[in-house]
């Protein structure tokens, strides 16, 4: 179990999208592999997100690495649901950093996030 | 270039019709994108992912947006190489209610008139408002222009065959049949003729 103490979330017939959580050093890291294409996202990965980013408030946990690189697609409901359920929280708040990596397919999306979501985050573009 | 690629390049053409039901999305996206790199991928990088997402998008917008009572002629969706303008031109139809249409026809016109960087601005405000109220107000529009780099989108509406036979239906009643189209440019590089 990783110090979050969250599941990995695995794929439901809805969803063809697994996230998985492992452990750094005042950190933690997160894939999110398969496919972001719900119609309502918010339905099937809400709870865990607000669980999610409870749970790293609560664990004082100084930074999250979010990595995309085995993300096959991501719709707009996608990127509309991670921008409500992460950026919305993350700016401005004086917590956790957020270290977006993902490859260039996916630059304007997690680019925008990540300077939406300032000072609180950065990115990495992976070829 | 290899006669093989030629004459697959002069019949790069697909036409799916289908109900317009969610779980198809994907597998229309996946079917476009391989037809894409199967057609164009070995001489135009990239395109099979700007163009299938861009399908995915209106695809999306189709299931969500078709008339609710049985759209029996279904959602279609085409991708075709235009040789004379060396542009490969998506293009997906519904039957959808007139309510819809005016503020579709609006959206398309006030962003095809925005430069790239305006593009760039009106992304970020957009991923600001979903942050704040999860909305998404023409935001798979704005990807498809901005993030997979369509040269234009056009919308076609066509007062549907049922809305003639039924003149006793409302406005709102009325099904019409609309076409988005967007357009991809072939870069000089990868011209069909070189």
């Amino acid at each position: 179990m990783n110090k979050l103490g969250l599941p990995d979330f695995k794929s439901t017939k809805e969803a063809d999208v697994e996230i998985a959580i492992t452990d750094q050093e005042n950190g933690v890291h997160i894939e999110v592999r398969g496919r972001l294409d719900m119609e309502s996202p918010a339905l099937i990965l809400g709870e865990y997100f607000r669980n999610m980013h409870r749970t790293i408030l609560e664990s004082n946990i100084g930074h999250v690495e979010v990595e995309f690189s085995d993300l096959k697609y991501m719709n707009s409901a996608a990127v509309s649901f991670l921008s409500s359920n992460w950026i919305r929280k993350v700016r401005g708040l004086n917590s956790y950093q957020l270290i977006f990596i993902y490859p260039k397919r996916y630059y304007l999306a997690l680019s925008t996030m990540a300077l939406l979501c300032q000072p609180n985050a950065i990115q990495k573009q992976i070829a | 270039m290899p006669i093989y690629l030629e004459q697959m390049l002069s019949n790069a053409y697909v036409d799916l019709s289908f109900g317009p039901t969610w779980p198809y999305v994907r597998v229309v996206r996946e079917f476009i994108e391989s037809f894409c790199r199967v057609s164009f991928e070995e001489h135009y990088h990239d395109m099979s992912e700007r163009i299938s997402s861009s399908a995915s998008e209106l695809v999306e917008n189709a299931v969500k947006y078709s008339a609710r009572d049985g759209d029996r002629q279904g959602t279609r969706v085409k991708v075709e190489l235009v040789h004379k303008t060396n542009t490969v031109v998506l293009e997906v139809q519904n039957h959808t209610e007139a309510r819809y249409l005016e503020s579709l026809q609006q959206k398309i016109e006030y962003l095809n008139n925005l430069t790239p960087d305006q593009l760039q601005v009106l992304y970020h405000r957009r991923m600001l408002e979903a942050s704040e109220d999860g909305s998404k107000s023409a935001l798979g529009l704005i990807r498809i222009l901005r993030e997979w780099r369509a040269d234009s989108l056009e919308m076609i509406k066509e007062p549907d065959r049922l809305a003639e036979d039924f003149p006793h239906f409302t406005e709102e009643d009325k099904k019409i049949k609309i076409s988005i189209k967007a357009s991809f440019k072939l870069g000089r590089r990868s011209g069909i003729n070189e």
